[in-house]
C-alpha cells in the first residue's frame, strides 16, 4: 500500500520536475450552437501524437514543449477545428464546435473521439448520447434512458416492467445511478416501466461495467452517470413533445449570453386526465399520474470559475379515491463548483443532497381505520475532487467524499377502532467517508495505465436501540434475538475501513486495435432490502449493521479492441470475472418491511459472475448501429438455501444478443429496429403440494432453488422518424414525428411461470384444482405515436 | 400490515396477460404429512396422515390408513387421547359430552408411528380472546368492496407480545378455504415486525371473514346467509408454518412482484433423523360466533 503511493508520488514528481519549463494550453469545448460542453472531445496538437480528452465538463489542459503547432479539436458529429498556435506561454484557448454539415451525422453511435475504443485505457465503458437514444424504439414512443441501456452488452433485466437493471451478474442495488452527482435511488416511474430522467434533459449517460476508476466508489457492480444539459446559453429554446404516456415541455436559454444559462424541463402523464370522467362513486378524484421536474442552471464568473446547480423532483402518484393511496418519488439537488488553481490543476467540489421517499395512507375513515406509513433515505454528501494535467502523459486525479446518511425506515401509525398505535421502525444514521488517488499514464508510447487506490470507511452511527441475534435453530430460520443496546446520537456502533484497489491497462497492438486489461475492488456499505423478483417501490434500504456486513466484490476483466474500415467500425470483446463477497439474502418468508427487527431475516452469502461480452459497432454511415452478444452467468452460494450449493440468480441469462440498427433513408426519415434475445431466466416452481386445514400448500421437494427455467425471451421494435423538411430548417418551430411498434410479433413473451389454484370454490374434501401459468407482462404488438417540437 | 397494500399495489392497471401452460415437474417421491390441527372443542377431533403429490395431479391426497396416532396432555395433567383410524387416513377421537383435550395453558405431545418409524411434535395449547361481535353491514361507495353487506370480526388482542390466532369462517356450512381466505392475526396485524399489541383486530383482518369470489375480491352476504366464525390459538411454530404458506398460496397474483417459492415449515419431527416432515401440530383454543345474517 505505502509503496504503491510512493512510486505514484515519484512518478508525479519526475513528470512535474521534467515538464517545468513546458507550457500549458487549456480551455473548454463547446457546441457552437448551444453552449452544450462536448465531453470528451479530442484535442490534439497536429504532427505530435499529444492530446487529450475534454473532461466530464469539457476542459482540456495540455502541456507541452514551448514550440508552433496546430491545435485540432475534434468531435463525432461536429465538424473540426483547427487552430495555429505559437505556445511561448501558457494560453487559453476555448473553442464551439459546429454540427458536421450532412444531417446523416445526427445518428452518432458514439459521439466521442473516432478510435476512443482503440485508444483510451479505459474498458467496460458504454457511452450512450441523447440522439442515438432518442432514434432506438421505445415501448409506448417514450424515449427512455434506463431501457436503451439494456441494449448494451452486460446489461440486462429480470423482465418487462422490473425496476432496475443488472450489470454483469450484479443486483439491482449494485448499481450507483447518479444524475448530476446525485444518486437516485429508484429510477422507475410506473415500477419499471419508464425511467425517471426526462429525455429533454439529459445530455447523455456513461455506464461502468467494469475497469471503474478510483473516483467512484459506493457500489459493487456498475456506476451509470447522468448528466443533465447545462441549458442553451446562445438563444432560447423551447422542446417538447406529446406522446401516449408523457407530455413533455422544456425551456431553456441564456440568462447572460455566454456566461449563464438555465434548462427547466417537465414531464406529466396523463392518464389520469383522460380516464376521470369514466371514474365514479369511491373512485371520483383518483389522482393516478407521475411526474418529473428538472432544472438546472449555471453560471461562468470567469475562464476559471463556473457554478452550476441542478435540481430534480420526481413523483408517482396513485391514489385511487381521495387521500387514500400510494406515492413515492425523488428530490435531488446538486451544487457544484468548477475552479481552475492553476492551467493545470482542474478541480470541481459538488454538494449534493439526495431523497428518496414514499408515503401511504389508508383508511376511509380516518379516526375510526387507518393506516399511515412513511419512509424515506436521505443523504447529504461533499465531494471535492482535483485533476491535475501535468502532461499530456500524464494525469494525476484525486480527491474525497463524505456522505451523511439518515434512514427512515417507516415512520408509522396504525389505527384500528379508534385506537391509535405507533409502528415506526427506528431512524438509522451512517457516515461514509472515502478518498482516492489515481493515475493516468502513458508508458513507452504504447502502454497506457490507470492505477489508483480508493479507501474507504463507514460508520454506522448510534442514536438507536441496536440488536443482537443468536445463532438460528436451522440455516434459513429468522435468528433469534438475544440482546437489546440503547446507542447514543453522533456515536459510532460499528465502522468499516476498506481498501479498494482499481487499475487499468491498455497496450497497442496497432494504431487499430489495442488489449486491455482491468482490476477492480469495489465495497457496498449501503443495500436495498428486496426479495421479489421485481423490486417494488416500497422496498427499503438499510446501512451495512453490527448484523450486516459491508458487501464486497472483486472483479477482472481483459478485452480485445479493434477499429476498422477507417474506424467506421468498432469491434470489442471483453471477459470478466467477478467474486462477491457478503451479498444480502433473506430467510424464507422474510418480512423486510415495517420490521424493527428486520436484520434477524437478513442472510449473507457469496456470489460469482463471468461472461463474455462481444459488440461490434458501425458509428457512421446511412446505416450505423450494433451488435452484441452476452454470454454469461451469475449464481449464488447462501447456508441454509439449496442444500448449501451454488444456483443461478434469478435473473441469470445465459446468452443476451441484440441487434440495434439505423437507417437514414434520406434527409427527413430514419428508420430503426431493435431486436433482443436472451435465455429465459431461471425461478423456483412448486413441484408438489399437501392439503393442510383444507388448503392446499405448495411445495418445493428437494428444496432446489431456481431450479427451472422461463421460455426464451425474444422482441422486436420498429420505429420512423420522420424530421421536418430540409427547406424549412431555418423555421422557429421544428416538428418530429416518431411512429413506433413495440413487440413487432405480437409474442407472448413470459415474465414468471407460477402454479396457481384455479378458480371455484372446491367442496369440503374435494381436490384443489391446480394448472400453471405463464404470465407476459406485454401480451400484444404495442403501436404508438409521438409529437416532438422544438421552437426557438 | 404490508400485505393488503402491495395487494391493492400489484392489482393495478399492469397490461399484464396470463396464459396456462402444460408443466411437467420432477417430483417423484411421495412423502408423510401430517394435518393435525386440534382444538379443545367437545367436538370430534381429527389428525389426518396423506402423502405429497404432484402440484398439478389434481386430486384428493392419498390417505395413510395404517398408522398408530395418540395425543398426549402432559400438563396441567397426563392424560393421552387415541385418534382411531376412520377413513381415507382420517383419525379421530370424539370426545364425550362435555369433555375435550383442555384449557388453555396446557402442554400436549403427538405420537406417531408408521411402516417402523416413529415421529412426535410438542404443542401448547395458547389463548384466544373472546370475539367481541361480528356486526354485518352495508357498505356503499368503499374502495375494494362492491357495494353490499359485509361482515366484520371484532376482538381485541390480548396484552402481551406475540398472540398469533387464526380465523375459519363457515359459510352456510362451506368452509372458507380459498388462499385468500387464510386469515392470519398476530397482536392484531398481520405480520411480528410491527410490534403492535392489545389492539382490536385492524379493519383489513376484521374483513378478511368474507368469502372471497374467483379474481380474490370480497363477496357481499345475503340476509338469511349463514356465518359462523371460530377464532383460533395458534403456537408460534403453527404461525409460522402458516405465514410461509400464507404468501406462497397468496404468491400467484403478486405478478412480476413475486417472492422466491419456500417450503412452510412443519413442526413434526422424524424422531430417528430428527428431520421434520410436511405439516403441523398446533392444539388451539377457540372462541366462536355463530349468526344468521339478517336485511339490513
Amino acid at each position: 500500500m505505502k509503496q504503491l503511493l510512493l512510486v505514484l508520488f515519484v512518478l508525479s514528481l519526475t513528470n512535474t520536475l521534467s515538464a517545468q519549463e513546458n507550457v500549458t494550453v487549456r480551455g473548454y469545448v463547446r457546441d457552437a450552437a448551444n453552449g452544450e460542453t462536448l465531453i470528451g472531445a479530442t484535442v490534439f496538437l497536429e504532427g505530435t501524437g499529444k492530446g487529450t480528452t475534454t473532461n466530464d465538463y469539457g476542459f482540456y489542459s495540455l502541456t507541452v514543449a514551448p514550440g508552433d503547432y496546430t491545435l485540432v479539436v475534434t468531435y463525432l458529429g461536429y465538424s473540426e477545428a483547427r487552430q495555429p498556435l505559437e505556445l511561448r506561454g501558457n494560453v487559453m484557448r476555448d473553442f464551439a464546435l459546429g454540427e458536421a454539415g450532412s444531417v446523416l451525422a445526427e445518428v452518432v453511435v458514439t459521439a466521442t473521439d473516432e478510435d476512443e475504443n482503440v485508444s483510451t485505457v479505459q474498458m467496460s465503458v458504454e457511452r450512450l448520447d441523447m440522439s442515438t437514444i432518442e432514434k432506438l424504439p421505445s415501448l409506448l414512443g417514450e424515449v427512455d434512458v434506463l431501457r436503451s441501456i439494456q441494449l448494451l452488452p452486460g446489461v440486462t433485466s429480470v423482465g418487462e416492467g422490473a425496476a432496475g437493471f443488472n450489470v454483469r451478474g450484479g443486483s439491482i442495488d449494485q448499481n450507483l445511478v447518479i444524475l448530476d452527482e446525485a444518486p437516485v435511488f429508484n429510477s422507475s416511474h410506473l415500477f419499471g416501466f419508464f425511467s425517471v430522467f426526462n429525455p429533454d434533459a439529459v445530455k447523455g449517460v456513461k455506464l461502468y461495467k467494469g475497469g471503474i476508476p478510483a473516483r467512484y466508489g459506493g457500489r459493487l457492480s456498475s456506476i451509470l452517470d447522468v448528466r443533465m444539459k447545462e441549458g442553451n446559453n446562445q438563444q432560447f429554446e423551447m422542446q417538447g413533445g406529446i406522446g401516449t404516456i408523457f407530455s413533455r415541455l422544456s425551456v431553456e436559454a441564456p440568462l447572460v449570453k455566454d456566461k449563464s444559462s438555465f434548462l427547466l424541463a417537465g414531464r406529466r402523464s396523463y392518464i389520469d386526465v383522460l380516464a376521470a370522467p369514466f371514474l365514479n362513486d369511491e373512485l371520483a378524484g383518483t389522482r393516478l399520474n407521475f411526474y418529473d421536474l428538472t432544472l438546472k442552471t449555471n453560471y461562468r464568473f470567469s475562464d476559471r470559475d463556473q457554478l452550476f446547480l441542478s435540481g430534480y423532483r420526481g413523483r408517482d402518484i396513485f391514489r385511487p379515491g381521495g387521500d387514500q393511496g400510494f406515492s413515492w418519488g425523488n428530490l435531488t439537488g446538486t451544487l457544484r463548483w468548477n475552479h481552475l488553481f492553476s492551467d493545470k490543476l482542474f478541480s470541481n467540489l459538488t454538494l449534493y443532497y439526495s431523497d428518496y421517499d414514499y408515503a401511504i395512507n389508508f383508511g376511509d375513515r380516518p379516526e375510526e381505520d387507518a393506516f399511515n406509513w412513511d419512509a424515506s433515505i436521505v443523504n447529504l454528501s461533499a465531494k471535492p475532487e482535483f485533476s491535475f494535467y501535468i502532461t499530456p502523459e500524464n494525469i494525476v486525479r484525486f480527491g474525497g467524499q463524505v456522505i451523511h446518511y439518515r434512514f427512515e425506515p417507516a415512520n408509522a401509525i396504525a389505527v384500528s377502532a379508534g385506537q391509535e398505535l405507533d409502528i415506526s421502525v427506528s431512524r438509522q444514521w451512517a457516515l461514509e467517508s472515502s478518498a482516492y488517488v489515481e493515475n493516468e499514464v502513458d508508458l513507452f508510447s504504447r502502454l497506457k495505465l490507470n492505477y489508483g487506490l480508493r479507501v474507504s470507511h463507514f460508520g454506522y452511527l448510534g442514536g438507536r436501540n441496536v440488536y443482537s441475534f443468536g445463532e438460528p435453530l436451522r440455516p434459513g430460520l429468522p435468528r433469534p434475538l438475544t440482546e437489546v443496546t440503547a446507542t447514543e446520537r453522533g456515536t459510532t456502533v460499528k465502522d468499516w475501513l476498506y481498501f479498494e484497489p482499481r487499475a487499468a491497462l491498455q497496450v497497442d497492438l496497432s494504431t487499430t486495435s489495442s488489449v486491455k486489461a482491468s482490476y477492480q475492488r469495489t465495497v457496498q456499505y449501503i443495500h436495498l432490502l428486496s426479495n421479489t423478483t421485481a423490486s417494488i417501490p416500497l422496498d427499503i434500504w438499510t446501512p451495512s449493521t453490527n448484523n450486516i456486513e459491508p458487501q464486497r466484490a472483486d472483479q477482472y476483466a481483459i478485452g480485445y479492441f479493434r477499429n476498422f474500415g477507417d474506424n467506421h467500425y468498432e469491434l470489442s470483446a471483453e471477459t470478466y470475472y467477478k467474486k462477491l463477497y457478503a451479498l444480502i439474502d433473506y430467510i424464507d418468508g422474510a418480512d423486510l418491511v415495517l420490521n424493527e427487527l428486520v436484520e434477524g431475516q437478513v442472510l449473507a452469502g457469496r456470489g460469482r459472475a463471468y461472461g463474455l461480452e462481444l459488440q461490434l459497432k458501425k458509428t457512421e454511415g446511412r446505416v450505423s448501429g450494433w451488435l452484441s452478444y452476452t454470454l454469461a452467468r451469475t449464481e449464488r452460494l447462501v447456508d441454509g438455501i439449496n442444500d448449501n450449493d451454488w444456483y443461478p440468480n434469478r435473473f441469470d441469462q445465459t446468452h443476451n444478443f441484440n441487434i440495434s440498427a439505423f437507417y437514414e433513408l434520406n434527409d427527413r426519415i430514419t428508420l430503426s429496429s431493435t431486436f433482443v434475445y436472451n435465455t429465459g431466466t431461471p425461478l423456483t416452481l412448486a413441484n408438489s403440494g399437501y392439503y393442510q386445514l383444507g388448503y392446499f400448500i405448495p411445495n418445493n421437494a428437494g428444496s432446489r432453488r431456481n431450479n427451472f427455467r422461463i421460455p426464451d425471451y425474444h422482441r422486436l421494435d420498429f420505429s420512423l422518424t420522420l424530421d421536418p423538411k430540409k427547406e424549412k430548417s431555418d423555421r422557429r418551430w421544428q416538428g418530429q414525428w416518431v411512429f413506433g411498434v413495440y413487440n413487432a410479433y405480437a409474442r407472448r413473451n413470459p415474465f414468471t411461470v407460477y402454479g396457481d389454484q384455479v378458480a371455484g370454490r372446491t367442496p369440503a374434501g374435494g381436490a384443489v384444482q391446480t394448472e400453471a401459468i405463464k404470465l407476459s407482462v406485454v401480451g400484444s404488438i404495442i403501436p404508438s405515436v409521438s409529437y416532438n417540437f422544438t421552437f426557438k | 400490515m404490508m400485505r393488503p397494500l402491495t395487494l391493492l399495489l400489484l392489482g393495478i392497471a399492469l397490461v399484464a396477460c396470463t396464459d396456462p401452460i402444460d408443466l411437467t415437474t420432477d417430483f417423484s417421491e411421495p412423502e408423510l404429512v401430517v394435518d393435525a390441527w386440534i382444538t379443545n372443542r367437545s367436538a370430534p377431533q381429527t389428525i389426518r396422515l396423506t402423502l405429497t403429490q404432484d402440484y398439478y395431479d389434481n386430486r384428493p391426497p392419498t390417505g395413510v390408513e395404517t398408522a398408530d396416532v395418540v395425543v398426549c396432555r402432559t400438563a396441567p395433567d397426563n392424560r393421552c387421547f387415541t385418534f382411531v383410524h376412520q377413513d381415507s387416513g382420517r383419525y379421530a377421537w370424539t370426545p364425550k359430552a362435555g369433555d375435550s383435550l383442555g384449557a388453555p395453558g396446557s402442554t400436549f405431545v403427538l405420537g406417531m408411528s408408521y411402516e417402523g418409524v416413529n415421529y412426535g411434535s410438542q404443542a401448547t395449547m395458547y389463548r384466544v380472546p373472546a370475539i367481541d361481535s361480528v356486526p354485518v353491514n352495508l357498505e356503499e361507495n368503499r374502495l375494494g368492496f362492491d357495494d353490499g353487506l359485509y361482515a366484520q370480526l371484532y376482538a381485541r388482542d390480548f396484552v402481551g407480545v406475540g398472540d398469533v390466532y387464526l380465523t375459519r369462517t363457515t359459510l352456510n356450512d362451506t368452509l372458507l378455504n380459498r388462499p385468500f381466505e387464510l386469515n392470519v392475526i398476530v397482536d392484531g396485524v398481520f405480520d411480528f415486525g410491527s410490534r403492535s399489541d392489545g389492539l382490536v383486530f385492524i379493519a383489513p383482518i376484521r374483513y378478511n371473514i368474507n368469502a372471497r369470489d374467483d379474481d380474490g375480491a370480497f363477496v357481499p352476504l345475503k340476509p338469511g346467509d349463514r356465518l359462523d366464525t371460530e377464532l383460533w390459538s395458534l403456537s408460534p411454530e403453527a404461525y409460522y408454518f402458516l405465514s410461509v404458506a400464507r404468501d406462497q398460496l397468496q404468491n400467484g397474483s403478486n405478478g412480476i412482484f413475486q417472492i422466491p417459492v419456500a417450503n412452510a415449515p412443519g413442526n413434526v419431527l422424524n424422531l430417528d433423523t430428527e428431520a421434520p416432515i410436511s405439516g403441523v401440530f398446533n392444539v388451539a383454543a377457540v372462541s366462536s360466533y355463530d349468526q344468521v345474517v339478517e336485511e339490513p
